[in-house]
Parts: C-alpha cells; structure tokens; sequence
C-alpha cells in the first residue's frame, strides 16, 4: 500500500484554524501580509519549514505497474525537458523492473502549454499544438505522463482564480487525445513549488506559490480518481531548505531535485520495488546509460538546423535528414544498453 | 524608356551569397583553392594600417575554431569554440571547448592554455567571472563554475532554457557585459525561443537582442530584429551599439524596446546608422593609452566576408548617433582569414578571434562540405606603432582603492569595464562595500573643494544599490531610489539622465511618483534625452504618458524621435486611445492629436477624429491629414465629408490629390465608398487642374461610377496621345465591366491602333475575359515574327491569374508561334511566381522549341570556372549592367540598386567562382535567409510572390519581383506556399560563355581589394535620370525653370546607378535636347545640346555645411532648392560645392552635358572642417 507524504502549509492551518479565506485572493493578501509582517520583523523566513507539518491519507490509485513492452513518453514544459539531462527519473524506473525492456521518451519543450505554444517555430500557434500531438504518436506510447503547469503560471495573464479555465481545457484536451487517440494511460504530474531563493521577492514568491497550488488542485481534480497524479507541488516544497539545493533558481529542479522527486514518479508508474534494486555505481552507470540515450533522442526529434533540414530551407540541406534518422539505430542500441545496467 | 525584345521580367542574381550546394557539381576545390593552414602564411597576406602592427597570439595546439572570445578581471581571454558546428553527426559526443588562454610572461604571445570545460554543444557565446562563466550551449544558457580551484569547471547549473536551434548561426551568441552588470546576448533571425524565468516567460520570435540579470534571474527582450545580429558593444559613456551579420545597415544605435529589420509581426522597423554597407559582425569599442589619440572611442568590426576589419568614427547626431568610417584596420587576401571576434585586452591592445575557415557557415553550403575548416583557429593581436602597453593589473587581487580607481578614471577602457562589473557585483550583495574606498578617493582627488565624479558612476552603482535595496530583508525605502535618479536628472550629462529615465520606468510600478518624474524631460534641451524620456514613457501603461510624450512634437524632430514616438503610441494604444475616446485624457494640440492617431491603424479612433475635426485650431495640413484618416477608417456617412472637401475648388491641388488617393484606398481596400455627391466626380475628370483628372478617373472605376463611362470611353477612344487619363480611364471602364466596355476594349485592339495600345487592351480584357482575351494574345503573338516590346507584360496579365496559363494553353492549341517569339514567352511563363508547366510545353510546341537548356555538366562548369580567371571584370560589369538581364533592379552594389535580392558588394570575396556560376545557372539551388519569397494566391485569383517585407494580423506586404511594394490584406488571402527564388531559371541562356565569364569574373572580383570594392568614401552611387517622353522635350525647349524638373511625372525619372568605381558612364544617360544653359541661360531655343537631366537625394542628420567632392566640373551644373550652387574647380581638375542644409532629406538636381566630360560623373559627400554638417547619400530605394 503506498503511503502519500503530504504537506500541509501555512495556508492550511490557517484554514483549520476557521479564518475565513474561502477566496484565495483574500489567501494571497493574508498570506502576503503575514510574510511581509515576518519579513518587517526581521523574523528568518528560515520559521517557513517548521511550519510544515505531515499527515497521512488514504492511498492513490493503484500503481500503472508497468511492464516489459511498454512505452512511455513524457510531456510538459521546462520541468519534463530538463529531466533527461539528469535521467534520474527513467533510472529509477527502470531499476524498479529488473530486466524488463522498457522504452521511456522525452518530448518536453521549455515553457511550453497544453497547446504547444513553444513548438510553432515559424508557423502560427495551431501548427504547435499539431506538433505536440505528432510527436506523442510518433512514439506509440501505452502511458502518456503530463507535466504541464509552471510555465503557465509564469504568463502575464495568470490567473489562478477566475483564468484557470483555458488551461485546464487545454490538459483536457490533451488527455482526451492521448487517452482516445492514442489510447494509452495518463499520468499527471503537478508542477513543483516555488522554492526559496536569492532572486525572488519573497512576497512575490509566495504569491506564486499560492499560484502553484491553485494549479495542483485543478489538475488533481482533473486526475480525478482514475488517473495516476503525483504531486510534485507538495513533494517539492519539503526540499525547501535542504542541502545541496533542489532548485537552483526556485522554479526548476536541479540534478538534486530531479534525483528527489524521482521515487514519486517512480511509484506512480511502477509501484514500490518488489524486488532488490540495482545501486551505488551500478545505478550511476544506469543513469549514465540513460543520458546516453536521452541525448541522442533528443538529437534526433530536436534536431538542430531544423530550418535546413524540415523547415522552409530544407532544399538546401535536406539531403542531410538522413543524418538525422541515421539516429533511429543508435537510439535503439541505447535502449537496449539500458535494460542488462537495470539488473541489480 | 521602353523595355525592348529582350527584356526578361524577373530578378537576377537572386542568390549569389553563399557557398551553395555545389559539391555535387564539382571536383574537389574547383573554384576555391582550399590553403595551407600555414600562420605565417597567413600573416604575410595582411594588410595592417599604418599606425599598427600584428602578430599572432595563439593559434593550434592552444585552442581551435573560436567562436566567441572575453577577458576576465585577472587578464586572461576565455574562447568558446566549435569542431562540432555547424551540425553533429549522428551519434558523436558534445564534445566542444571552453578554453582560457593567458600571456604569463608578458610577451605578447599567450603561452598558458587551459581547458575549462568539455561535453559542450556548439557553443557560441562565453562570459567570464571570476571561476566560473556563461555560456551558450545550443537550447541553454549554462553557469559553469570551478568550485575547488584546479582551473576546470566541475560544477554545471542550467540557468536559462528553451532557446530555439532551427540554425546553429543563429544560436543565441555575443555574450557582452553590460555597463549596468547585465549580460547581454543575441539571437538570430530564425531562432524562436521560450524561457520560463522566476520572474515569468519570455518568449522571442526571431532575431534580437537579450538582457539578464545574474543576481535575480530578471530576463528581458532588449530590443527585437535585425536579420544575424552579431556584434554588441558600449561605447566610453555607456552607449549601446550593434552590429547585423547579415543586414546592410552598418552600424546600430541600439534603443531598448525598439524593433530593427526583420522584426516579425510589426509595421515599421528602425534602420541603421549605415544604409548600404556590408554585414558586419564582432564589434568593440576601443580606446585607452596604447592607442593613438584619433581611436579614442572608435567602432571596430569585422567585414568577415571580405576579410577586413573596418573602423568607425560615432558622433551625436540629434536623437542619435552618426558613424562615419574611417580607414580600414587591416585587409587580408587569405580566403580563410574571418574575423568572428573583436575585443580591447587587458596591454590596450586590440585582439581578433579568426575563426579561419575557407567557408562560411549557411545552410546554402552543404554541412558536410570538405572544404570546411574543423581544425584551425587564431587569435590576432594589434598594437599601434610607438605606444607603450598598459599595464597589465589583476583586478579581482586589487584593493577596493584600486578598483575604484580603475573606475573613475576611463582612460583606459578595458580597466574601467572590469571594475564596473567587479563593483556592480561587490555592490549588490553589500551596499556599502565601496563606500569608504569611495570617499577616499573622492578626497584625493578633489580639486577646489569640488569632486570630479563621472555622472554615470552614480547611476551604475545605484544600480546595484538598488537591486540590493529591492531584495533585502529590511523593509523598503520608499522613495531612495527615485531620489538618487531625480538627483542625477537634474545635473547629468545625457548618458546619465538616459540610464535614470530608464531606472525611473523600471521604478514606475512601485513608486507612481517616478513616471511624473520623467514627464519635464520629454522637453529636455538634449534630444536624446527627449527619446528616451519619450521610450520611457511606453513602459508606464497610463493615458497620461502619451499626452506627455506628445508634447516632444513641440520640439525638432527627427527620424529616429519620429520613429520612437510612433512606437510608443502604438504600444501605448491600448491605454490611451480608450481614455480619449471616453474623454479621460485630452490631447488639445492638433499637431499633437494628429501624430497620435495617424500613428495607430485602428477603427477606433474614429470618435476622437471626428472631435478633432470640429477643433478651430486646426492647419490646413493637420486637417487633410485628419480626413486621410478618417478615409481610412471611417464609415461611409464619414466619408462624404472627405469628398466634400476634395471637391473644394479653392483647396490646394496636392491636399485635393491627397484626399482622392484616399477615398481611392478606402474604395479598393474597405470597399467603402462616399453615400452622396459621388457623380459630382464627373466633372473633376475634365477638371482645370491636370493632375487631379487621372486620379478622378481611378477613383470613377473604384466607386463603379456608371455616370462616368460615357467620359471614360470618349477619353479611352481618343486617337491623340498625351492624354494622362487615357490608362486610369480604361482601368476605370474594365471595374465597371460589362458587354459595354467590352465593345470598347475591341476597338482598342483593332490592327489599326498602335501594337502598344492593342496590348494594353488585351491585358484590361484579361481581367474580365480572360479565355477572350488569351485568344487575342495568341493571335497577336502568331503573327509576331520576331518579339516586339511589351509581350512580356502582356503574357504576364496570364501568368498572374491562377485561370491564366490554362486559358492560354487552350489558345494555343493547333496554333504556330514563330520561334523567336516563343522563345520570350517561354522565359516569360518560366518566371511566372508558379510557373506552370503545362504552359511551358505548349508555348514550346507552338514554337517547336527544345525544351530549355539544362543545367551546365560538372566538365562544362569546369571549363567556365577556368575562362573566369582570364576573363574581363570591366566588360563583366558591362554585361551587369544590360538592363534586359536587369541584375541592377534586383541588386544593389554599395547600397544602391534594387532591393529585390541580396546586395553583392562583397559577394566575391565571400563566395568561390565555381558558388557563382551555380547561382547564374541555378538560381534555386541557395537562397539567403531573408530573400525566401513566399506565392499568395488571393480570392479574386491573383497570384503575388515576392518577399514579405512586413507581416501583421492584417497585411502581409510582398516585394515583387519588380521591387513594387505589393499590399495585401490578410481577409484576401485564400492560400500562401512558399514561393521559388525571385530569380528566375534561364537567366543567362541568352549570354554566349565568353560573356558569362566576364559577369562571373565580375562578380568574383566585388569586395575584392582593388578596383571593384567599394570604398569607405561617401559616393553618391543612386542617382535618377529623366527619361521623358518627345512631347515632353517640346515643352522643355520652350523653357523651363531649374524647379520645373522636378515637377515632371514621377514616372518619366529613372534609376540609374553609378559603376562600382562610383561613376555614372555618360553613356547611359538619357538626355534631352535642351538649350544651352552653360554658356547662355537665356532659354534660346534655336541652341540646344543633349542634356540629361538628374537627380540625387542626401539624408542630413545635423544641419549645417556639408561639401560635394567631384571629379570634374566640365559639362555641370548642380541647382539645390531652386538655386544653382557654385563649382570650384582645383588645380587637379576637380571641383568642390559647399551646401547649407537643413535636417531632413535633400534633394540635388543636375544637369549633366555628357559630350563635354571625358568621364563619367561621381561625386563624394565630405564633412568640412569646422562644420556640424553631417549628411550622407540615400540608397536602397
């Protein structure tokens, strides 16, 4: 049975303590002037954490449990797209499934939406959408993990709490596609909270936190009680003061914050290790493997030169698409290097 | 003049930029001896200026193709560079360099190389601190950092994502810091990038400048466009300038927030400082004591394609800045010497990253191109003659004392940039770190009690104070900032106020105070401050900003404040155009209220417009704009007010005409037309003023005005010529269509009318009938033994219509075209914007022509590559110059030219001869970024292609193939593919090989050292020559004042450019018989001489006295402003004029005897001593 460590803030003791806070906009001003009041009184934030408290609840849905012959592709903004330059999250996947051949792809794009926003290129914003979906199929995936939510809290028009609708429209959208199209299952990852650091208001933070919880709580409700959802929001803002940092800049995870979250993700797709798991330099050598592979698929669906070699110029060097696709094998060679490293 | 026979109708030499993909075709080096990658080789072919001296610095092993180079604070050169680029092959390591290289004994040779970090990804742009740096890696912007002192980076942090890679030369690069402890960096035209910051998402689509704040992770857009911006520097005062590796406009003075060429998605874009120049890259400011006192503050950049390095001096100029060049730094005549890099290190001497590679990186090259260099790679080191080195300081040792030292006293740039950096740093993490240091040096230094503080240190280290200040623990100090940047407003130089105005906008949405703060300087005395209070004012989003900045109009204006004020009111528009509608704000100065609302194109200024036309105060200039407007986006019930007014006999004829083409424009573009008085029209076609009949007629058409065909067809019949209604009224008649104007259309074609008239009349039918009319074309071109002038237009009315080729095709059946005559509307359906096949053949079986001639074999292209090296650039230039290959209108050489295609001034210093002939032959092969056409097919069937110029959610506007600016609104767009190259195939089938090989020896020889390279003079090389027709010529022998030529139809006036030398062969101009004004100005008829007649434009940034250079006085006489301006001839034979001029654009009128001058006529712009006069020739029209 899996136990869900859950955090409860200050907002929510607040709650329990009956302060009347039903619109969280008056939660952002309470929060904002209880901070602004520490941050007056000198008080450290550093009092933050200890506020933190952790409870129990009833289990998630039951693990993906995934096994030998699937295929998993991964899908979001900044947070998805950074993970495969640390590959913490497929080692330890993978390791949980000793022997079992699993493919694992990465089609995150930096700050990107539901709609596919960062991928239009030279092309208007429906042409995005068309190649978030296209790159989805291209995998034939069984799971389809969604990582959408920071890069939408960053907008200018983010509004947590009349504005929620277009985003939640557009997850549901995708969901819909990758649940009915492609028929595979779903995983929603909620975005990570805003951690403490050096080059943010904390005022400002906070409200971005609020912002970031508002989020979590849509997709969770859109999760809903059939779909796995990991809640990286509440799993992330424990690691607010730990050492070394998960997050170098507050809003994205780090080698550290990747490597903490990854037994979440982990428990999600696969469920707790049943068996013993490969570790020390064995998992570093997993890891490694999994970069390998990570770098070359990312060589290969975002290539370089792109307007060369697909885009408008391609009768000039499109010749050398064939370079690009000389990846296929290699891609698949590295996969299936992965799988004898997952073998404790 | 007429086109004759064998005039082709499309561009030439679309793509000659490049190295194109011509591997295929050829053996291994044909065309481009690939060198020895020798150093000393290379050394020998420099040639350095006078005042300086070279030597290599580092080469192989120490490092290899550097991409970007900067110093840190302890003098030693970080260089990022790239065996990887331009492309990774499939499954190879990230295996590119962060190298440091450093001179530890002092020699002026680096002799210490240390790798700092490995595993990276094309990286194009490195920025030091002190253990660690930035860098560009393909999508990131890392943070390397050497956390245990062994010299290499073991920690890796990824502090910015999501930069777009669609072209590894486009990859964010130029990594500067700025005065104000920012990183600067760039990206390039087809790069899309989207950033999640703490602070929010960034998104920026195409090329541009970024700005970022290490201590808080702040990202922004600085400025957005130019096609490969590459070069970025600050000059001594704190300045921002930029250079465009890819556009011809030299020098930028970099404004933030302002778009440059190539912005996607907007209206108007800001130019450069040097209209017509060749794409620099790397750009520096240089100074300090190891140089000579005239480079103080100087602008080095490097000409990477001809493989020199140019020099600029920058002056204040009204709003902005003049740079004027100066003579080279150094050339070479190695091909693989490129300049990538240029930067002041730490001795005052100058350093160059020479990427050194036979082949520069565009995706025209194929990426796997043997000849391209992986390997080799050097720093250049310049010295001047006779200067001692600085010496050199490691100043992350120095004491605080040391630092500021360092800081206060400029003259030694290079210092000065370290120890800003050092105290932005030191300052933002303590306010008080300078503090003491400061104040000691202050009393060391003070002179009669009062300190000698450079206003700008001020403004930079409350910079740092300030971001100290916003994210401290304590609470804030209202108002201490705003203090600080209202004190340096009230005293500072103009540096110093520009940087505050800035800081006050960054302040705006905290401390409301700060925006009332900027509002006094939008009247500043200095009209730079004037811009950027104006530029600040955008960033505060209050109705209140733009009545502000409206009052600069109070004040001389000029194209730069004209330009920024028309930015902020569009950025602004949201805000304040409400507000006025609603009666929030007023705007009561018309002048003012006419500039805002002429600025935004949008229906809702209608109320305001309709208030500000009841105003009393208004000018007859304000009110006629006013009415444009209103035509514009009015209704129709608005709209009779415009024609009222137009119908006013006693108004000017120009406001008149002003307000016609108007009501014209809302006609064919609104389908809006006037709801009464419209058949008052009729009569102001035979109105007593000339120059409003044609303009009645096209408007007749538009409005469909059926009371007008009776005066229509009676003018469209007339047998007399000289009528200029007779083309609009027939226009007119085809609008309103009908068996009407049909039966009239008939006549006009009959065999007794002249070829020109039945050609005309057979494209007019097209546009109602078109199988009709493809009948009678066929029929024409069938009896037409050998091609008469003005077939090509004629097929062209098919060409363009998506029925067009089908209905000729089924015209041509069973029908015989006389050969020679097939052989032009063959060339001619080849250029169509889509060519269409069907045609081809049929036009080719009607003429039993061969197909077209293909492409020249790799032994034949071998052949002519080597007829090249012997052939003649002269007579090369010569056949350039034919005006049925039309190479002049589509290109321009130095500027001046057409603007169809890519410049060539450089072209063959930058591309191998065996690249240029595949671009004659091949014209699709390789096509430069910015020059991809694209085909629109509208709703009414028309088919444009052409270049987009600009492109917004309304319009998309094309450059045809013609250089015609070609507005289309979005609603008529039923489909868009990507067009062919604007240069059609089968160009130079007509050339014999010999006379090929001249053009391509040419071409090869342009940007070359010697006579085919354009200089850093100021040659006037656009001219306009008038071509005027007989009747004309009658008119001027009865005598005309010099103004009077100018009031001739713009059509009659020419293009004309000068040869590459910069002089206009006398030769090519057409002249009038005139009266011989030389000797006798009396207008006596019964003496004439061929005269040409022509004109030239100046653009004068800073009023005063400029001076005209010219090789001759014989057979001239120069008139400005209606005044005939005196030659003084010198003892060489030479002359010189002196000019008064105003700010603005000036126009020169000549008249040129070319039997009296034994050569062709080129006149230089000169500054004269002691005069503020600066004005420069206008090109690119």
């Amino acid at each position: 049975m899996a136990i869900n460590v859950r955090l409860v803030t200050i907002v929510q003791i607040l709650q329990i303590r009956s302060i009347p806070a039903s619109d969280p906009r008056e939660l952002g001003t309470m929060f904002d002037s209880v901070f602004r009041l520490c941050h007056r009184a000198r008080v450290a934030l550093l009092v933050l954490p200890l506020a933190f408290v952790v409870s129990l609840e009833a289990a998630e849905p039951k693990p993906l449990g995934l096994k030998s012959g699937d295929r998993v592709v991964f899908v979001g903004d900044t947070l998805i797209e950074r993970e495969p330059l640390y590959g913490h999250w497929e080692a330890e996947i993978r390791r949980r499934l000793p022997g079992e051949a699993i493919v694992i792809r990465n089609r995150g794009y930096s700050a990107d939406t539901p709609a596919g926003l960062s991928r239009s290129m030279f092309d208007a914003p429906p042409k995005g959408h068309e190649r978030l979906l296209n790159s989805l199929k291209e995998v034939q995936p069984t799971v389809v993990v969604i990582g959408y939510g920071m890069s939408y809290s960053l907008e200018d028009d983010f509004d947590y709490v009349d504005g929620m609708a277009p985003f939640i429209k557009g997850m549901s959208e995708l969901v819909a596609f990758a649940e009915g199209e492609l028929k595979a299952k779903v995983v929603i990852l909620s975005p990570v909270a805003h951690l403490k650091s050096k080059y943010v208001d904390p005022g400002k933070r906070l409200e971005h936190h609020l912002g970031l919880k508002a989020v979590t709580k849509e997709l969770q409700t859109l999760a809903g009680d059939s779909r796995q959802f990991v809640n990286l929001y509440d799993a992330t803002a424990l690691l607010d003061s730990t050492e070394p940092p998960a997050s170098d800049n507050g809003i994205h995870l780090n080698d550290a914050g990747y490597k903490a979250t990854a037994s979440l993700v982990a428990d999600a797709l696969v469920g707790k290790p049943s068996s013993a798991v490969v570790d020390g330099d064995g998992l570093k050598a997993l890891t490694a493997a999994v970069r390998r592979k990570n770098e070359l698929d990312f060589n290969r669906w975002r290539p370089q030169n792109w307007t060369y070699l697909y885009g408008f110029r391609r009768h000039e060097q499109g010749q050398n698409a064939a370079e690009v696709e000389r990846l296929d094998p290699l891609i698949l060679e590295a996969d299936a290097a992965i799988t004898p490293l997952t073998k404790p | 003049m007429a086109s004759i026979g064998l005039r082709l109708s499309l561009a030439t030499l679309m793509a000659l930029f490049a190295w194109g993909s011509t591997t295929a075709l050829f053996a291994q080096g044909a065309g481009l001896k690939v060198p020895e990658p020798d150093t000393d080789e290379e050394l020998k072919r420099f040639q350095v200026s006078p005042e300086l001296e070279i030597n290599l610095w580092a080469a192989n092993p120490l490092l290899a193709k550097p991409i970007q180079m900067n110093w840190d604070a302890k003098g030693r050169l970080w260089v990022a560079s790239s065996e990887t680029y331009p492309h990774i092959k499939s499954g190879a390591e990230r295996a590119d360099k962060i190298v440091i290289l450093e001179d530890t004994n002092n020699d002026g040779q680096a002799d210490k190389t240390t790798v700092f970090a490995e595993g990276l990804f094309i990286p194009t742009g490195i920025a030091p601190l002190e253990n660690a740096c930035y860098v560009a890696n393909s999508t990131e912007l890392l943070l390397l950092t050497d956390t245990d002192g062994d010299g290499k980076a073991d920690k890796r942090e990824v502090v910015l994502s999501g930069f777009g890679t669609e072209d590894t030369h486009h990859i964010i690069h130029t990594f500067r810091w700025g005065p104000d402890g920012w990183l600067y960096f760039m990206q390039s035209i087809y790069i899309h990038s989207h950033v999640e910051t703490p602070h929010g998402v960034e998104r920026l689509n195409g090329g541009g400048v970024w700005r970022f704040n290490p201590r808080t992770h702040e990202l922004q857009i600085h400025s957005r466009g130019m096609i490969n911006p590459w070069g970025l520097a600050f000059d001594r005062e704190g300045w921002m300038f930029g250079t465009d590796g890819a556009g011809g406009q030299g020098i930028h003075d970099m404004i933030p927030g302002v778009n440059y060429a190539a912005t996607p998605g907007v209206k108007r874009v800001h130019s450069g400082l040097n209209p017509g120049h060749p794409k620099y890259c790397g750009l520096e400011v240089v100074g300090g004591s190891a140089l000579p006192d005239s480079w103080q503050n100087n602008l080095l950049t490097c000409d990477f394609r001809s493989q020199r390095i140019v020099r600029f001096e920058i002056e204040r100029a009204g709003s902005t800045f003049t740079a004027r060049q100066l003579p080279d730094v150094l050339r070479s005549t190695h091909v693989a010497f490129r300049p990538v890099d240029i930067q002041m290190g730490p001795d005052g001497a100058i350093y160059v990253a020479d990427w050194y590679n036979p082949i520069i990186q565009h995706g025209e090259v194929d990426f796997w191109d043997k000849r391209r260099d992986k390997d080799h790679g050097r720093i250049w080191r310049l010295t001047a003659k006779d200067k001692e080195p600085v010496a050199k300081q490691d100043l992350t040792q120095a004491s605080d004392e040391e630092v500021i030292e360092a800081y206060m006293q400029p003259s030694e740039p290079w210092q000065q940039r370290q120890a800003t950096r050092i105290i932005v740093d030191k300052v933002a993490s303590d306010k008080n770190h300078y503090t003491e240091a400061t104040a000691r040096w202050l009393r060391s230094h003070t002179e009669d009690g009062k300190a000698h503080l450079p206003d700008r240190y001020l403004e930079y280290f409350e910079s740092g104070r300030r971001e100290h200040l916003l994210r401290s623990e304590t609470a804030l100090p209202a108002g201490k900032p705003l203090d600080v940047a209202k004190s340096v407003l009230a005293t500072g130089t103009p540096i110093a106020k520009s940087l505050s105005l800035r800081t006050l906008a960054d302040l705006a949405s905290e401390f409301p105070e700060a925006s009332q703060a900027i509002y006094p300087f939008v009247n500043d005395p200095d009209a730079r401050v004037r811009l950027e209070a104006v530029r600040a004012l955008a960033r505060i989003p209050k109705p209140e900003s733009m009545v502000e900045a409206l009052k600069v109009l109070d004040h001389p204006m000029d194209p730069t404040l004209d330009y920024c004020l028309w930015l902020t009111a569009n950025e602004l528009a949201d805000v304040w155009l409400p507000a006025l509608e609603r009666g929030e704000i007023a705007i009561t100065n018309p002048a003012h209220l006419r500039f805002a609302l002429a600025s935004v194109e949008r229906s809702d200024i209608i109320k305001p417009l309709l208030q500000a036309l009841e105003g009393e105060k208004l000018s007859p200039e304000d009110r006629i704009t006013l009415l444009e407007l209103l035509a514009d986006v009015g209704p129709p019930e608005a709209l009779n007010r415009v024609l009222a007014m137009a119908l006013q006999e006693d108004r000017r004829p120009e406001h008149r005409r002003r307000l016609l083409a108007a009501l014209a424009s809302a006609a064919n573009k609104r389908r809006v037309q006037p709801t009464e008085g419209r058949e008052k029209l009729v009569a102001l076609i035979d109105s007593s003023d000339e120059s409003l009949r044609p303009l009645a007629c096209e408007l007749a058409g538009s409005w469909k005005l059926e009371a007008a065909r009776e005066k229509l067809t009676e003018i469209a019949l007339a047998t007399e010529s000289g009528d200029n209604r007779r083309g609009p009224a027939l226009q007119a008649l085809v609008r309103l269509g009908g068996a009407k104007t049909l039966a009239t259309l008939d006549k006009l074609a009959g065999e007794d009318r002249p070829l020109s008239m039945r050609q005309m009349a057979i494209r007019l039918r097209s546009d109602i009938d078109l199988a009709g009319a493809a009948r009678q074309a066929v029929a024409m071109l069938a009896t037409m033994e050998q091609p008469q002038p003005g077939i090509d237009d004629l097929l062209r009315a098919f060409t363009t219509k998506t029925q067009g080729p089908s209905k000729l095709v089924e015209a041509l059946a069973d029908v015989d075209l006389p050969p020679e005559t097939a052989k032009v509307a063959v060339s001619v359906a080849r250029a169509a914007p889509k060519p269409d096949d069907t045609l081809i053949k049929a036009i080719e079986t009607a003429g039993s022509l061969v197909g077209p001639q293909p492409p020249p074999t790799p032994e034949q292209y071998a052949e002519l590559v080597a007829m090249v090296e012997k052939a003649s650039a002269e007579q090369g230039e010569a056949i350039y110059r034919r005006e049925r290959l039309q190479c002049v209108k589509c290109h321009a050489i130095g500027g001046a030219g057409g603007l169809v295609g890519p410049d060539l001034t450089s072209i063959g210093a930058s591309a191998p001869v065996d690249y240029l002939l595949a671009s004659l032959f091949e014209p699709q092969k390789a096509v430069k970024e910015g020059y991809h056409s694209i085909t629109l097919v509208t709703v009414e069937g028309k088919v444009l292609t052409g270049i987009v110029v600009s492109r917004t959610d309304d319009e998309v506007v094309l450059r045809d193939a013609e250089g015609v600016l070609q507005r289309v609104n979005t609603d008529d767009i039923d489909d868009e593919a990507p067009g062919r190259s604007l240069m059609p195939v089968g160009l130079v089938d007509r050339l014999t090989k010999q006379e090929v090989a001249h053009l391509t020896r040419f071409l090869s020889q342009l940007g070359k050292p010697g006579d085919y390279s354009v200089g850093r003079e100021l040659v006037i090389r656009q001219w306009e020559a008038l071509a005027a027709p007989p009747e004309f010529q009658r008119l001027a022998r009865s005598g005309i004042g010099p103004d009077g030529w100018l009031q001739t139809q713009n059509s009659w006036w020419k293009p004309i450019t000068t040869l590459v030398s910069g002089q206009l062969p006398n030769h090519e101009l057409p002249t009038l018989s005139l009266a011989r004004w030389q000797s006798d100005n009396s207008g006596n008829s019964s003496h004439t001489v061929a005269t040409a007649v022509i004109h030239c434009r100046l653009t004068v940034s800073q009023a005063g006295k400029v001076g005209l250079k010219l090789n001759s006085a014989k057979g001239l006489l120069l008139m400005h402003d209606a005044k005939v301006i005196p030659l003084q001839v010198q003892d060489d034979g030479t002359a010189r004029a002196t000019l008064d001029l105003p700010v603005g654009e000036a126009l020169l009128v000549w008249m040129v005897e070319p039997s009296a001058r034994d050569q062709g006529l080129r006149v230089e712009v000169v500054d004269l001593p002691d005069s503020q006069g600066r004005a420069t020739p206008v090109v690119g029209r």
